[in-house]
């Protein structure tokens, strides 16, 4: 038997690895078949458990596993990169998990997408106090650092995250049930998570959305106090190092 | 070239194989789990190459597909190798892609004089791209597919002598194939030709869970099997010593297990090494 071509041979297998159902075939070809179907799956599999350990955690091995194989089937990698695979099973598990009280895990995956992204973004340094140790420009740019992410969610889903972590000191049954806005950074090589005050999250929301320090301060004050907002953001390392102060 | 043994790299060994002092050690890598903008994980594998060699280990450039290997994908390897500068890159002989779907895994295909020809095109595509020789590696083989007009080894020779890739010949690939098609393992390796292979991977392999198939499983799940070692033996004292890397990418034992095992092969080569 002989295929036209590798490309006809590779479209004949690919279908095959796709859909092996009610095919009339040589067993030892369905046997490779699915030795390969399982190991692509595993792995696939096994990169939505490493990005997704709290939700893994809080679903539980089999609901994982169970929603995991249905999304790889779905929506299977579409290059190599399998540590950056995933990026749509937050909005998958949401609906594929149904039930009450979901919404809080649809929070939690889109935090641990965060989290991965924020992981990989490309280094840069991190504005510090002392870049604006002469005084603050109102009228300065201030970039987001590349790693930088926020998120207002309707459950605690920072706290949660947090509560996930080795020496965690807060338990999920601690926690007080309300919205967070939560904050990923990477000021020094690790993933911070945390939650932000109203003042902090106006600040960083205006901020995000193109807004000069002026103007996304008259956001804060209605709601905190702005130099703690301030200070909350540059402590977390969100904003890049301003161009003015390098070198200076 | 180390003609040392060298392991397969995990982050969670980070701070164990920055204090590491064997002789000759080397480490290897997946590259597309470094084919990140930033981070921790790249800062690691920097502190890593600044005492060690490195080796970039592809597994994605889907090499034997029909179609050429992503524009992207390669752009992503060769800023990595830049940052990285490793002593070997190299991906595998097999195809992944299929309408958009990439398999994390390395499919089978005839070995025609047709899809040598593609092999050959996309390795001299890769290898133009990253200004370098790339090693290809032999896959495990589950099915004795129809149409072959080569074996694989005279394919991996016709695509080395024609393109000036090397070969990885990875010898528990080999066994798990020669086990699975019904050939000898001896016989194969010894057709190799000595200035072909460029480095060896040593590995694990399980038990199909179906047992009625009789297959062995490539799965890098467990430590190097007996019959595997007496192959290597065997390929050592042939054509001499090679940077040999022993891969362990599931079920991963503590980093003082892994370097038990390299230990293993760093004194089969030092042995071949000092008869000479």
């Amino acid at each position: 038997m002989r295929w036209s071509s590798p490309a006809d041979f590779q479209q004949m297998f690919g279908a095959l690895l796709a859909a092996p159902e009610g095919r009339d075939l040589d067993p030892a070809l369905v046997r490779a078949l699915t030795i390969h179907r399982n190991t692509a799956t595993k792995a696939a599999i096994d990169a939505l458990a490493d990005n997704y350990p709290v939700l893994k955690a809080l679903v539980g091995e089999e609901a994982f596993t169970g929603s995991a194989l249905a999304y790889v089937t779905d929506h299977p990698p579409g290059e190599p990169r399998l540590c950056v695979y995933g990026e749509t099973f937050p909005d998958f598990v949401a609906s594929y998990l149904l039930g009450a009280d979901t919404a809080y895990l649809h929070d939690c995956a889109l935090l641990e997408r965060a989290v991965v992204e924020a992981l990989f973004a490309a280094d840069a340094v991190a504005a510090t106090g002392q870049d604006f140790a002469e005084g603050v420009d109102l009228d300065q740019p201030l970039i987001l650092h590349p790693a930088t992410r926020f998120l207002r969610c309707a459950s605690p889903a920072a706290s949660i995250w947090l509560a996930h972590q080795p020496h965690a000191d807060t338990t999920l049954e601690a926690l007080d049930w309300a919205q967070e806005a939560c904050l990923i950074t990477r000021p020094a090589g690790a993933v911070l998570v945390q939650s932000l005050d109203p003042a902090a999250a106006r600040l960083l929301s205006a901020m995000t959305a193109g807004a000069r320090l002026g103007e996304a301060a008259e956001a804060a004050v209605e709601v905190g106090d702005l130099s703690t907002a301030f200070f909350t953001l540059l402590s977390a390392g969100a904003f890049r190092q301003p161009a003015a102060s390098i070198g200076a | 070239m180390p003609l040392t043994a060298g392991l397969g790299f995990k982050l969670q060994h980070l701070d164990d194989a920055l204090a590491a002092t064997a002789p000759g050690l080397w480490f290897e890598v997946h590259a597309e789990n470094y084919m990140v903008d930033g981070g921790p994980r790249l800062a690691a594998l920097r502190a890593l190459r600044d005492r060690f060699p490195i080796s970039l280990h592809g597994v994605g450039l889907s090499l034997a597909s029909a179609e050429p290997p992503s524009d992207s994908h390669l752009d992503r390897l060769k800023i990595l190798a830049e940052r990285i500068e490793p002593f070997q890159m190299s991906d595998h002989l097999a195809w992944q892609k299929w309408e958009g779907v990439h398999h994390s895994d390395f499919l089978p295909f005839p070995r025609t004089a047709a899809a040598l020809q593609i092999v050959m095109d996309n390795v001299d595509r890769v290898q133009t791209v990253l200004k370098r020789a790339i090693l290809v590696e032999n896959p495990s083989l589950y099915v004795d597919l129809p149409g072959h007009d080569f074996s694989e080894g005279e394919f991996l020779e016709a695509l080395a002598k024609a393109t000036g890739c090397g070969l990885l010949l990875d010898v528990n690939n080999l066994f798990v194939s020669a086990h699975n098609l019904g050939f000898t393992a001896a016989a194969a390796l010894d057709a190799i030709s000595p200035v072909l292979i460029q480095e060896v991977h040593l590995a694990g392999h399980s038990r199909d869970g179906d047992p009625s198939s009789g297959l062995l499983i490539d799965t890098h799940g467990a430590e190097v099997a007996d019959p595997v070692w007496s192959l290597y033996r065997r390929l050592v004292d042939r054509v001499g010593a090679r940077p040999t890397l022993i891969e362990r990418d599931d079920d991963i034992p503590v980093f003082d297990v892994l370097m038990d095992e390299r230990d293993q092969a760093h004194h089969i080569l030092r042995r071949r090494h000092a008869l000479v």
